[in-house]
């Protein structure tokens, strides 16, 4: 009883009142609440009344408002404004329940309450009554719209014009194209974009890597690796014209091309598979020894094949083919998105068994070991070459996965961005593809449409990346939530940063007018707070010096590799909760979780910075400035609830709803029925 | 002049940082503090047995190889000591595998393969430890070079079973604070303002005489006088009748714990039993009502009328109603770890492992455990409504509950000295039976009462430190310092089932406290994020509790309920965490208390200059001044 009464105050029920008379025109009031729209951004369909359900809730519970599809998003905006909304990270482009289009995953049908009944096919028919809507989104929110008490019309309307806009059928249906607000560059110089040869010239200098060289030779007529942009880096001892004869033997012109490197040698490449072509085998160790020349200990390169030697047919510990990567991320989906309290609790008692089921961390567990043996390998001076597939997918993950365990850049906020850059935009990850959007001037659907193979493999390396993040959390610059704001922005198509398949791609787009717009302009999105919230306190303060070491005048040279060594199995990863679980209520409670770590460091932090600056001033200048404001009292961190920034802040969960726990089934805890009967 | 003092300073700080690194780098949850002399300042060398107090070397086995499963076999010396067992790596570079193990954790010992077994390291010894582990030695196979040292670790770990005393009672190392003096009874409920109109302190059991597991000292209601004790005694399971566990500071509803009512199969009733859980309902001036929380499954519950027990009927009980949390018993639970232990060591199946932590059930009985006693705060806190928690006996379920409800309920135990108090009071006074479930020294290793209570309730208290990181005082580190000590017998905390055993051995007198030890270096064991006032004192009244996290409500949901890897897989390399948060947290706490000093310093150095100069002083005083 007390519980209700907590909650009412918050959140009122409309769902039980029954619909006003007058069906057709509402009273003014509720029609007049209006979608917050960018520049170039068009409603498209709108129902009024409409009821969001409060997710996982066990009785009737939502909030009144409008629903609208735009050209960019879905926007539910409420009747009126509570106290909650604000919490967390505020986005500049879309309100607390928007959703960009393209973060659209499935859209079901409903008689008006959380239980789906039908999932709707983009291009399939919309029935003529619709009761109510539950959105799926990729980022596993799920929202859930009852349309019982709107005029007539309205569900089907605003279902069809979703069905619509959030499937083009175009690329250039796509935000980015639309959105008229000018675009102001303001990326940190050292980011690199990874989009002309003096990017690559200056990487290459970065690692200090003299037996390699750079070819254009893919940017002119000649080109080989059309999914690859126009610069590649290869050994030096190789000409062009090797280079386009060997490409025929590899997958997609596939060679392998060099992407990181150390001085001292070791190098780390990637390709595509081998065909099974009469000279493939041949080009290969020709193109191999080449390598091997390229290393001043003449070192042979270890070959790894992540999904498997192509000419051996055992296939043991190799990664997955696309479609089972998707499949096991669908049960992921289906595990963190229940619709019930009482699905939610179902699944609580089948959890782990579920987990084991979907492999997907068994999968992030594969990629982390790989890269961690290939690491050890570079870090041993030995050159590793990488091959799968199209060289476009696991070669992105693992040969990311292995330059952040050994090139402290790529920690940073701005050396991860120049990472994606390199080996996920510039080495032709087709996000356009793997997003489930149209190619860019392909309208004619059908054939080329089944080729595109959707699959999670970015989101793949985000995970491993926070694995990473766990195991080692003062190595990173960023923080896990940086990167779930990552994976959202990813569904965000005002970005042409994931539209793409291919860099070629993009700059057919650019020459058709699209406004290149990098997601990494985080100022685009969010306040200075809430970026403040990607950095991680704890690597800041690596560098700080302690009051001893302020003597020493030199601060000790950052090293140019340091492994981050670790051992991976299945037993030592974790399903990344505070991305994939947010949208949870009842797990969202106040004080709780990892976050509180955060919260409390940036905090410590502050004072860190402060204390040092104030040994600053006093060593320097000769009278100490005590101006009132600086307090020499720390703050208080203040009360976020688990999923900080994200989530639902904790409103909701009435903190007592004691579970439903459903008895074990004593068949379960023991083979011999003995022990049960056992004195107590 | 002034570059000299300061570096004077700084010199200090840099003292300090040293031992807040070493601090952290031996707060790895492996190095465990079973050895370690805390107070010790002596530099200790990596692979050295340190030999504690009163500890003697009894046998020394030369040439013996470690079947390391990690590292693979490893030669070197095994000693074995009256308190440890102790194996040092000849190779300087395999010394990170020195094992230093209490004889106290070995649950049994066997011979590995004969004189005339094949194959390399097939000969020799393997130890099976109580925390989560084996241990293989391989000995030369020639003149029974094994015997000695297997005669010496059966007599030495398992004293109790040759007329030996165990090693507490040799130990006495002095620690600057008695740890004996941690729990005072009559202070706890001073604490808590017994007594008062509604609840009385008796010592009816001051003897022992009316329950020989009871403490000395309870807390009962006041209406009840000693005749009627006596008779609620005769209808509870070995007299375990309801006393006070937990009292709310501002509604009055209360935690009391009890053993199964005597009701058999042909119902029995007791009016007095009624009249006395009528007087506890009464002493809550705030519910007419009073729950009766029964920690097992109904069907446990109801076989238990046909061995004379069983459960309060509500026809008997009038405004009374009764719960059945669904815990299952001992037996479970020692099954359930020990399929856990099979899928944690020594090596983990990449295959199965969601699927195996799945089939042991762990999870899901810390699961039903957090939730009952969510249950039970729901209804003290919420609905201000008084709770009586039994299960069979009232020793092992119950404890764990009421244990847990005050945890969530009374920060005050979440302080480290708090927790301490918790453990002594609901888990020692009130008669766990540490010795059977333990089988300190005992070579029984099959008995059927071993199980694994106590650290199925430290899991539960792990899981709230997880899913609260700030509301306690003390890390994880403390709970594993106190599981490790649960079976190193090196103190007399855990020593035998009840409080009446403990006074006949006269414990408090002939060993040492683990809160003294502990206590002894409390810095290694706080909690930089913790959220609380520096202390509760004992002495204070209940505080208004005016923090904003007073209650704990944790989410029983395996989605938040882990495996504790940091104890159970510990021992496994690869699942180690190997730069905890928390690690990296207290390095950034310490390096701001560096700089606060130094700024400190600095600033009064500085204003001291400034006065020698006769320069007027800097404006740090009041602006009124002006």
């Amino acid at each position: 009883m007390n519980e209700k009464k907590k909650i009412v105050q918050n959140f009122k029920s409309y769902i039980n009142v029954s619909p006003p008379k007058n069906n057709g025109e509402k009273n003014g009031a509720l029609q007049e609440v209006k979608p917050k729209l960018l520049n170039g951004e068009q409603v498209a369909g709108a129902a009024y009344s409409v009821v969001m359900l409060t997710p996982l809730s066990e009785r009737d519970r939502g909030r009144l408002g409008s629903l609208f599809v735009t050209n960019y998003k879905l926007s539910f905006v409420p009747l009126e404004y509570l106290q909650g909304d604000d919490y967390g990270q505020r986005n500049h482009l879309l309100g607390t329940f928007d959703v960009p289009l393209t973060g659209v995953g499935a859209v079901w049908l409903t008689e008006g309450g959380p239980v789906r009944r039908r999932c709707l096919a983009p291009g399939g028919d919309v029935p003529a009554k619709v009761k109510g809507l539950q959105v799926v989104c990729k980022n596993m929110k799920v929202l859930t719209f009852s349309f019982a008490n709107s005029p007539i019309g309205n569900g089907r309307k605003v279902a069809m014009a979703l069905m619509h806009h959030a499937f083009p059928k175009r690329h250039d249906l796509l935000f980015a194209y639309e959105y008229k607000e000018p675009y102001y560059p303001t990326l940190p110089p050292e980011m690199n974009m990874f989009q002309r040869p003096g990017d690559w010239k200056r990487e290459l200098e970065r690692c200090e890597c003299p037996h390699w060289r750079i070819t254009c030779i893919n940017g002119t007529s000649d080109a080989f690796m059309l999914t690859a942009g126009e610069t590649l880096i290869v050994p030096s001892s190789v000409l062009d014209y090797n280079l386009m004869g060997s490409a025929r033997h590899f997958r997609s012109g596939r060679v392998p091309i060099w992407v990181w490197g150390r001085p001292e040698g070791a190098a780390l490449l990637r390709s595509g598979e081998l065909l099974q072509t009469d000279q493939s085998a041949t080009t290969e160790s020709v193109l191999l020894e080449q390598v091997r020349r390229s290393h001043p200990k003449l070192t042979p390169p270890h070959v790894v094949y992540l999904c498997g030697n192509p000419l051996n047919t055992e296939r043991v510990n190799a990664l997955p083919p696309l479609s089972t990567l998707t499949a096991a991320h669908k049960k992921m989906v289906d595990l963190c998105t229940p619709t019930t309290l009482a699905d939610f609790w179902k699944q609580d008692s089948d959890y782990y068994g579920t987990l084991e089921a979907s492999r997907w961390l068994r999968y992030v567990a594969w990629c982390l070991a790989a890269a961690s043996d290939a690491a050890t390998r570079l870090h041993n001076n030995v050159t590793v070459v990488l091959q799968e597939g199209d060289g476009v997918d696991y070669c992105a993950v693992v040969s990311s996965l292995t330059q952040l365990m050994l090139d402290p850049y790529f920690r940073t906020i701005s050396g991860f961005q120049s990472l994606v850059q390199k080996e996920w935009v510039a080495l032709g990850h087709p996000f356009c593809d793997r997003l489930g959007l149209p190619r860019p001037g392909s309208p004619k659907e059908g054939k080329e449409s089944t080729t595109a193979q959707v699959g999670p493999v970015f989101l793949l390396f985000l995970d491993c990346v926070w694995q990473l993040t766990e195991r080692h959390p003062a190595a990173f610059q960023f923080t896990d939530i940086y990167l779930t704001t990552l994976w959202d922005a990813a569904h965000n198509h005002l970005f042409d940063t994931f539209l793409f398949n291919c860099p070629r791609d993009r700059e057919l787009a650019v020459a058709k007018s699209l406004v290149q717009r990098p997601v990494w302009d985080w100022g685009e999105q969010f306040s200075e707070e809430d970026k403040a919230l990607f950095e991680n306190p704890l690597y800041a303060c690596k560098n700080i010096r302690s009051p001893l070491q302020r003597l020493s005048q030199q601060p000790p040279p950052a090293p140019r590799m340091d492994l981050l060594e670790s051992q991976w199995s299945v037993g030592a990863v974790e399903v990344w909760s505070a991305c994939y679980e947010r949208w949870l209520a009842p797990l969202d409670v106040g004080h709780a979780g990892r976050v509180q770590y955060h919260v409390h460091n940036v905090y410590t932090h502050r004072d860190i910075k402060r204390l040092n600056e104030k040994l600053n001033s006093l060593s320097i200048l000769s009278s100490p400035r005590s101006n009132g404001e600086e307090a020499t009292e720390r703050a208080r961190p203040p009360v976020v609830s688990r999923f900080f920034p994200f989530g639902t802040g904790g409103v909701m969960s009435s903190a007592l709803q004691a579970p439903n726990l459903q008895p074990l089934d004593p068949e379960q805890l023991l083979d011999s029925q003995s022990l049960l009967n056992a004195p107590d | 002049m002034d570059k000299h003092n300061s570096s004077e300073i700084l010199n200090s700080e840099f003292s300090l940082s040293k031992n807040a690194s070493s601090d952290s780098l031996d707060s790895d949850s492996k190095s465990s503090s079973l050895n370690s002399k805390h107070g010790q300042d002596s530099p200790h060398v990596l692979g050295d047995i340190q030999l504690l107090d009163s500890e003697k070397v009894m046998s020394v086995a030369r040439d013996v190889t470690y079947l390391c499963p990690f590292s693979g076999p490893i030669r070197g010396i095994l000693k074995v000591t009256n308190y440890q067992l102790h194996f040092r790596p000849l190779d300087a570079a395999a010394l990170q595998c020195t094992l230093s193990v209490p004889l106290g954790v070995v649950s049994r010992i066997e011979k590995v393969g004969g004189a005339s077994s094949k194959g390399e390291n097939s000969y020799g010894i393997e130890v099976f430890c109580k925390d989560m582990r084996n241990l293989r030695f391989a000995h030369k196979q020639e003149n029974h070079s094994r015997r000695g040292i297997f005669e010496k670790l059966q007599q030495l770990a398992f004293p109790l079973s040759h007329k030996l005393p165990l090693f507490a009672f040799s130990y006495s190392e002095h620690f600057p604070e008695d740890g004996w003096h941690v729990y005072d009874p009559l202070a706890e409920l001073r604490r808590m303002g017994v007594n008062n109109d509604m609840w009385r302190i008796t010592r009816i059991n001051d003897k022992y005489e009316v329950c020989d597991s009871y403490p000395s000292v309870w807390a009962v209601p006041a209406g009840a006088n000693d005749d009627l004790l006596r008779s609620v005694a005769a209808f509870r399971s070995r007299g375990r009748i309801p006393v006070l566990a937990w009292i709310h500071p501002s509604s009055q509803a209360t935690i009391t714990r009890c053993s199964q009512p005597l009701v058999g199969v042909s119902g029995k009733r007791s009016r007095e039993d009624e009249r006395y859980i009528q007087l506890i309902m009464d002493a809550n001036a705030q519910a007419h009502k009073v729950f009766i929380m029964d920690a097992r499954p109904s069907a446990n519950a109801i076989a238990n009328k046909a061995k004379g027990g069983g459960y309060e009927s509500e026809d008997a009980y009038q405004n009374a109603e009764l719960v059945f949390l669904d815990i299952h018993n001992i037996h479970v639970m020692r099954e359930s770890l020990r399929k856990l232990k099979e899928l944690c060591f020594p090596q983990i199946d990449q295959a199965r492992w969601f699927s195996g932590i799945e089939a042991s059930c762990w999870l899901k009985h810390i699961k039903c455990i957090l939730a009952g006693a969510v249950r039970i705060v729901d209804k003290v806190e919420n609905h201000k409504t008084s709770v009586l928690v039994h299960c069979s006996d009232g020793w092992d379920r119950t404890a764990q509950l009421t244990a847990l409800a005050m945890l969530m309920l009374d920060p005050y135990y979440r302080t480290l000295r708090g927790f301490e108090v918790l453990i002594e009071k609901e888990w020692l006074s009130f008669g766990h039976k540490f010795q059977l479930r333990i089988g300190h020294g005992d070579e029984r290793h099959s008995d059927a009462d071993r199980s694994p209570v106590f650290v199925q309730w430290v899991d539960c208290v792990w899981q709230l430190q997880q899913q609260f990181p700030t509301a306690f005082e003390f890390t994880e580190r403390l709970l594993i310092t106190i599981v490790d000590h649960l079976y190193s017998c090196r103190f007399g905390t855990f020593l035998f089932n009840t409080e009446r055993e403990r006074v006949k051995e006269e414990v408090k007198v002939k060993t040492v406290s683990l809160w003294s030890y502990i206590n002894s270096r409390q810095d290694l064991y706080l909690n930089p994020l913790y959220w609380g006032p520096s202390s509760f004192g004992t002495n204070s009244p209940p505080s208004p509790y005016s923090r904003p996290q007073v209650v704990l409500v944790p989410v029983a949901s395996l989605r938040v309920i882990k495996l504790w890897k940091a104890l159970y897989c510990r021992w496994n390399p690869t699942m180690r965490q190997q730069d905890p948060i928390y690690q990296r947290t207290r390095e950034l706490v310490a390096l701001r208390a560096q700089l606060e000093a130094a700024a400190m310093a600095a600033a009064d150095d500085h204003a001291a200059r400034q006065h020698r100069l006769g320069l007027t002083p800097p404006r740090v005083a009041s602006p009124h001044h002006v």
